[in-house]
C-alpha cells in the first residue's frame, strides 16, 4: 500500500536525519519502526505527510488502486459524473473495474459517443491513473489527508483552546456528508466514552491520556486508509498505554493499516506483524514482530532484557 | 452631566474606529504572529481611495465604498503574498518579518504622498450630519452610525470565527499549523482569508474615520494605527473580545482630559501609562491568556 524509496531527509543544509530509507507497509498490516531518540522516526513520519521536506530524489509511493468506495469515485469523477457512472453500473467497484479496463464505455455511460463524452472519460482514466500512484512526497502537507493518510504527531497536537467536539470537528475538516460525520462521531464517542463526558471542555484541560485519546480519534474522523502514529503511549500511565494499543489493534481488525513509531518496543511489537529497526536515520534492522522481539540485538538495545 | 455623556459618547465614536482596526491587528498577530505594522496604512490606503473615487471621480458614494474597500483588501493580500510569505516559506526569525512590516509601511507612506501630496486633503461630509437631541445628550448621526456598525461588525466577526467551518479552520492554523494542515487546511489559503477580513474591517474602520474627520493625509495610518496596537495589546493580543475592549477603553481614555476640563496632552500620558501598568501587572493584556500544553 505504502512503498518508500530512498527516503532523505536533510536539515539546515548539512544535518542527515534520514539517509536513505527504504519500508513498505502492505494493506492491513500494523507495521511497528522502533528506534532511539533521534533515530530519524519522527522525521520519517513527519516527511511522509509533508511536514518536513524531503530531498527531491526521495519518493513514498501510495498504491490506491484498491479504494473503491464512492467517496473515492466521487473525488475523482465529480458528482454529476459519478451519478452517471453509479446508474449505469450500479455498484462503485464496477465503475473502478470500467475505468481499469481500455473499453469505450462512453456510449454505456452517456447513451452516444461524442468527442466531449470521449473526453470526459479519458480525462477520468488519467485522473485515477495518477491517483493511484500518488507520490506522498510530491504533495502538501495540507493533501495528505485527501488521499487517506492521517498522521497522529508526536506529542498529540491536539487544538488546546478548542473543545473536544470542535477537534473532532476539525479532524473532519474534509468530509461533507454532515449527517455521515455526525453518525461517526457517535460512534467515536462510543470507542471514547471519556471523550465524550468531556466534549464541551477545552481540550488543553483534558489529561495527557485523554488528549493522546482525542489526538487518535480526530485522526480516526477522517476515514484514513493508512494511520500514521508518532508514540502514541510516551508519557502515558500503564494502563494508559494497554487500553491505545489494543485500540490500535480494534482499529487494524477494522481494515485500517497502520505504521506505528514506537519507543515502548515491547508493546509495539507484540502487536505488529512487521517491524523495521531504525538507526542514526538508517533502516539496520527488519522482520516480522515475532521475529525482532527474539532478535538478540533487539533485545540488548530496545527491550532491556 | 450631560456634557460627560456627550464626550463618552464621541469616545466610544473613536473607540470603534480604533476597535476596527485593532481587530485586524489582533487576528494577523493570531495567525502568524506577526505584529503587521503596516495595517494603520491600510486604513490611509482606503481612505484616498474613498477621497479618490467619491470626491475626485465623483462615482455614487456607495460604489465608491466598495470599489475603496475591494483595492483595500487586494493590497493587503498582495502585501502579505509579495512581502511576508516568502519570509514565512524561509522560516526567517520575526524580527525579520517585524523588519519588512516597518517598510512596507513605509513605502505605502511615501508612495500616497507621491500620488497625492503631503498636504491634507478636505472634503465635504459624505452624508449630511444632523443632531439627535435626546433630553440633554445630543449625538451625532455619524457617531450613531459609527457606533452602530462597529458593533455589528464585531458580533459577526464573533460568530463567524467561533461557527463558520472557514472560521475554525482560522482558529485551529492559529493555535497549531502543523496539526491545522494534517487536517486537510490550506495554511496559506487560511493566512490569505485573515487579511482579506482584516483588511476589510480596516475599510469599514476607514470609512468612519472619512466621516468623523473630513480630512486624510499621507500619514494617517501611523498615528491611528499606534492607538489601535496600544488597544490590541491592551486587549491581549491575539482576542478578539480584547481588541474590542481594548478598542472603547482607548477611545474613552482618549476622551477624559475634555470630561476633567484638563489640558488635552493629557490623553497620551493617561493612555500610554495604562499600557505600562497593564504590561507591568498582566503582560498578556485584559484577554490574554496562556493555556498550558501537557506533555
Amino acid at each position: 500500500m505504502l512503498k518508500v524509496n530512498d527516503l532523505k531527509v536533510v536539515y539546515n543544509g548539512n544535518i542527515k536525519a534520514l539517509k536513505g530509507v527504504n519500508l513498505e507497509v502492505n494493506k492491513g498490516e500494523i507495521v511497528v519502526l522502533i528506534g532511539a531518540n533521534g533515530a530519524g522516526k519522527t522525521t520519517l513520519l513527519r516527511a511522509l505527510t509533508g511536514l518536513t521536506k524531503a530531498e527531491s530524489e526521495s519518493s513514498a509511493i501510495l498504491d490506491l488502486s484498491e479504494l473503491t468506495d464512492k467517496r473515492t469515485l466521487n473525488r475523482l469523477a465529480g458528482p454529476k459524473l459519478t451519478d452517471k457512472l453509479l446508474k449505469t453500473y450500479g455498484e462503485s467497484d464496477i465503475v473502478f473495474d470500467k475505468i481499469r479496463s481500455e473499453e469505450n464505455i462512453e456510449t454505456e455511460v452517456f447513451g452516444k459517443t461524442t468527442f466531449i463524452n470521449r473526453k470526459r472519460i479519458n480525462g477520468l482514466r488519467k485522473k485515477y491513473n495518477e491517483y493511484i500512484k500518488t507520490d506522498l512526497l510530491k504533495l502538501p502537507a495540507y493533501r495528505a489527508v485527501d488521499y487517506g493518510v492521517a498522521h497522529v504527531p508526536e506529542g498529540r497536537q491536539i487544538f488546546v483552546g478548542m473543545t473536544v467536539q470542535e477537534n473532532l470537528e476539525m479532524g473532519a475538516y474534509k468530509r461533507h456528508n454532515i449527517i455521515k460525520i455526525k453518525k461517526d462521531l457517535e460512534e467515536i464517542y462510543k470507542l471514547f466514552p471519556r471523550l465524550e463526558e468531556r466534549k464541551k471542555q477545552k481540550a488543553g484541560t483534558l489529561s495527557g491520556g485523554e488528549q493522546q485519546m482525542l489526538a487518535m480519534a480526530r485522526a480516526m474522523i477522517s476515514k484514513p486508509k493508512i494511520l500514521l502514529l508518532d508514540e502514541p503511549s510516551m508519557g502515558l500511565s500503564p494502563i494508559f498505554v494497554s487500553e491505545i494499543f489494543s485500540i490500535i489493534k480494534a482499529l487494524n481488525k477494522n481494515g485500517t493499516t497502520i505504521l506505528l513509531v514506537e519507543q515502548n518496543a515491547k508493546a509495539a511489537l507484540s502487536i505488529a506483524d512487521r517491524g523495521y529497526v531504525i538507526e542514526t536515520g538508517n533502516i539496520v534492522l527488519e522482520g516480522t514482530g515475532k521475529e525482532l522481539l527474539e532478535n538478540d540485538k533487539v533485545k540488548d538495545a530496545y527491550l532491556g532484557a | 452631566m450631560s456634557e460627560i455623556v456627550n464626550q463618552i459618547i464621541i469616545g466610544i465614536q473613536m473607540g470603534s474606529i480604533y476597535a476596527l482596526v485593532a481587530l485586524g491587528y489582533t487576528m494577523v498577530y493570531g495567525i502568524i504572529k506577526l505584529i503587521n505594522f503596516a495595517h494603520g496604512d491600510f486604513i490611509m490606503v482606503a481612505c484616498f481611495m474613498l477621497y479618490t473615487f467619491i470626491i475626485i471621480l465623483k462615482l455614487p458614494a456607495i460604489l465608491g465604498l466598495i470599489l475603496a474597500i475591494l483595492i483595500t483588501i487586494i493590497i493587503g493580500v498582495l502585501t502579505e503574498r509579495v512581502a511576508y510569505r516568502p519570509l514565512r516559506k524561509k522560516k526567517s526569525p520575526t524580527i525579520t518579518a517585524l523588519i519588512t512590516a516597518i517598510a512596507v509601511s513605509l513605502i505605502l507612506e511615501n508612495l500616497f504622498q507621491l500620488l497625492f501630496g503631503s498636504d491634507s486633503k478636505m472634503y465635504p461630509d459624505l452624508i449630511k450630519q444632523t443632531t439627535i437631541n435626546i433630553g440633554k445628550i445630543s449625538v451625532s448621526n455619524i457617531s450613531l452610525i459609527t457606533i452602530i456598525v462597529s458593533i455589528v461588525t464585531m458580533i459577526l466577526l464573533t460568530l463567524f470565527i467561533k461557527k463558520t467551518k472557514v472560521g475554525k479552520a482560522m482558529r485551529a492554523v492559529s493555535e497549531n499549523s502543523d496539526a491545522a494542515q494534517l487536517m486537510g487546511i490550506n495554511v496559506d489559503r487560511t493566512i490569505s482569508i485573515t487579511f482579506i477580513i482584516g483588511t476589510f474591517l480596516a475599510g469599514i474602520a476607514a470609512i468612519m474615520y472619512y466621516m468623523k474627520y473630513l480630512k486624510i493625509e499621507p500619514f494617517l495610518g501611523s498615528n491611528l494605527g499606534l492607538y489601535a496596537f496600544v488597544a490590541a495589546v491592551v486587549g491581549g493580543i491575539g482576542s478578539i473580545p480584547g481588541a474590542c475592549v481594548g478598542g472603547f477603553l482607548i477611545g474613552i481614555i482618549k476622551v477624559l482630559p475634555n470630561i476633567m476640563s484638563i489640558n488635552s496632552s493629557y490623553a497620551d500620558i493617561f493612555l500610554f501609562g495604562l499600557l505600562i501598568i497593564i504590561l507591568i501587572f498582566k503582560p498578556t493584556g485584559i484577554f490574554g491568556k496562556n493555556i498550558g500544553e501537557k506533555v
